[in-house]
């Protein structure tokens, strides 16, 4: 096993860099978005309150000491970290309406730019970077779109993205192309060359971790927030979200050393993902009864193992529902191991 | 002579379907075997079921006393593989596809490697794999199965893409690795080439063995064409030890081995009109059980006749 693995997963990590190396620097740049949207978050509810103040005429004696104030009073709410944005993301776009809505005061004399404001003024730099000079900086809808999809959204999908890509391109995708005889021809044993792809597959995840806590910590070394996390609170919520896509990969491997052709396992997987999405939420309504048959499906979903929230706040349960995806994540190789040391290996279908 | 790969009974069976039938042959050690057959003829089947990448269905395979399938690593530690259907890893440079190949075996055979594909093939390795045309990809790997410091080369279809230079730098490979004590097995479709360089050959059709030639033998052996003035003889000595290839009316075809003076001494006292003497290339062999009027019940006869 051991003259073969590394180059073995040499190749598959150079084989892997385009999609790995965006996959990572997207889980980046979304970490660090996280952080600029909360100090922007952050720093238009100091605006608004500098506002009412200066229309109340208080502004003088009030904004410095506010200021002030703030620094030594922590949230009570977490204010970073993208897997929980849900309950984030309203506060700030609450936030957004506000400031429309006390858009047209009287101009009031102009006080000096807190840290705060200096937070808002540099998120608006990044919006408009991304968005353009013509960017409706005044729309809520392009500010909820965001923080929904780019916070909630994307995090979850690349390490599932990932697992389903890994796994389908194991077994079933090497046939395919005919790599396989090539490899295999050799003296590399089928188990070997089955857990090369598992052992990059699995530093792939710890990269997104790293990348996911990394992007955070150096985004705050540019946007102060009221609340730094600490590096373990941040590592929960990751280490959750990765063991998702680690049990995706692990039912992916399993399908494709079945099969003959990628795009089968690729799309079996694909569609379990999405149903089990669709019967977590199905499963998940408010107000369904206990012993409703809605419950059903939601209790049978991975996603039921997926409290990015309690775990960035507590990480009670984070322990079992790692442990619950490892588990799939190990049946689903232990699976592709058995099924792959007893099969044919046709010539390139 | 040592046998360095056996089959025995050996049969894959898809469905209804028989990719190899009981097939049962001998490969010796440090001899070049040729494997001949049409497309779907079990050829590919049989190295891949020798490689322990398929399974049998019934029957057994071995390299050197190794099972194929159970003990398949040992197996490929002995072995060199040149697939038919040559698939590479594009984004890889010749360099570093050959570096790659070989750092699977430890990193063995990566100079000489580098040197049969630079000097011998003439490729560019600095270029991606991607970039390298059919021709040039097989050289790529051809110069990788050369080098492999193993006891067996299998090569399955090897010139197939190849010109013909470098068809000949193939076959001049072949006879380096024979001379150097390695056992070739080289599947192929040109006739011409395999009887170049194969000690033995063996006929396949429908997943069967038919027949196997040891081209010493074949070498000196002779075609002879008869006209008769009568009708031609149904019975001949024993002792001429002439085979009937084709009857036809007066006209006889015999395959003889051995004196040629008591064959022109029998021929002196028949009443014979024409005679021509020459030497049987292997496409007639070949046609014997692949020309397309040979129907699969008529073959069973043909091979006996076939023995020698």
């Amino acid at each position: 096993m051991n003259k073969s693995l590394f180059p073995l997963i040499n190749r598959l990590m150079v084989e892997t860099r385009f999609f790995l190396g965006f996959s990572l620097i997207a889980l980046f740049g979304l970490s660090w978005f996280s952080v600029l949207r909360t100090s922007w978050s952050e720093g238009r509810q100091e605006t608004v309150a500098i506002r009412e103040q200066a229309q109340r005429g208080e502004l003088a004696k009030a904004a410095p000491k506010k200021a002030a104030e703030k620094k030594d009073e922590p949230k009570a709410e977490p204010a970073k970290d993208e897997p929980k944005s849900e309950t984030k993301a309203e506060p700030a776009k609450d936030a957004t309406k506000t400031a429309d809505a006390t858009a047209t005061p009287a101009a009031p004399a102009r006080p000096p730019e807190t840290d705060a404001q200096r937070n808002q003024r540099r998120a608006r730099g990044f919006y408009q970077f991304m968005g353009g000079p013509d960017m409706d900086m005044s729309s809520g809808a392009i500010e909820t779109m965001m923080l929904y999809f780019l916070t909630v959204g994307i995090p979850i999908m690349i390490p599932l993205f990932w697992g389903i890509s890994r796994g389908s391109a194991a077994v079933a995708a090497e046939i395919e192309r005919g790599t396989m005889d090539m490899i295999l021809s050799r003296p590399v044993s089928r188990t070997s060359y089955l857990m090369a792809h598992v052992i990059t597959t699995v530093i792939g995840f710890a990269l997104m971790i790293v990348f996911l806590i990394a992007g955070n910590k150096v985004a705050e070394q540019f946007h102060s927030v009221d609340m730094s996390p600490s590096i373990k609170a941040l590592a929960r919520p990751a280490i959750n979200v990765v063991a998702m896509g680690l049990a995706t990969f692990g039912i992916t491997l399993a399908m494709s050393a079945w099969d003959l052709v990628r795009w089968r396992p690729n799309m079996i997987a694909s569609i379990l993902t999405i149903a089990q999405l669709v019967g977590y939420a199905v499963g998940n309504q408010p107000g369904t009864e206990d012993d409703s048959w809605y419950k059903v499906p939601g209790k049978l979903s991975i996603f039921s193992t997926f409290f990015p929230i309690e775990g960035f706040v507590k990480g009670e349960k984070l322990g079992f529902n790692v442990m619950v995806l490892s588990a799939v994540f190990v049946v689903g190789v232990v699976a592709a191991i058995l099924r792959f040391n007893s099969r044919d290996l046709p010539a390139n279908s | 002579m040592e046998t360095i790969i056996t089959t025995f009974g050996l049969t894959k069976q898809y469905g209804d379907f028989y990719a190899l039938r009981n097939l049962s042959l001998e490969v010796h050690r440090g001899e070049v075997f040729g494997l001949l057959g049409p497309n779907g003829s079990g050829k590919t089947t049989t190295i891949r079921t020798i490689l322990g990448l398929i399974k049998a269905s019934s029957g057994s395979a071995s390299v050197a006393g190794l099972d194929c399938w159970h003990d398949s690593l040992m197996v490929r530690e002995r072995v060199s593989y040149l697939p038919g259907e040559l698939r590479m890893f594009g984004y890889l440079s010749g360099y570093k596809h050959l570096k790659f190949l070989c750092d699977l075996r430890g990193g063995l055979g990566y100079d000489r490697a580098v040197h049969i594909a630079e000097k011998i093939m003439e490729l560019d390795l600095k270029r991606k794999v991607r970039q390298y045309s059919t021709g040039m990809k097989q050289k790529l790997a051809l110069a990788q199965a050369f080098s492999d410091p193993v006891e067996i080369l299998i090569l399955d279809e090897p010139t197939s893409a190849l010109d013909p230079s470098a068809r000949e730098i193939v076959l001049d490979l072949v006879l380096n690795a024979k001379s150097q004590g390695q056992t070739v097995i080289f599947s192929g479709h040109v006739l011409s080439e395999v009887e170049r360089i194969s000690d033995r050959v063996a006929i396949m059709r429908r997943g069967q063995l038919m027949h196997v030639e040891d081209m010493h033998t074949r070498r000196c052996a002779r075609m002879v064409l008869a006209r008769f003035e009568t009708d031609a003889p149904q019975e001949f000595p024993d002792d001429l030890g002439l085979i009937v290839r084709r009857r036809d009316g007066r006209e006889l075809l015999f395959e003889h081995q051995g004196e040629i003076k008591s064959l022109l001494d029998w021929f002196s006292r028949q009443p014979i009109s024409e005679i021509a003497i020459g030497t049987e290339d292997l496409r007639g062999l070949y046609d014997r059980f692949h020309s397309p009027d040979v129907r699969d019940e008529e073959l069973v006869a043909v091979v006996d006749n076939a023995k020698p």
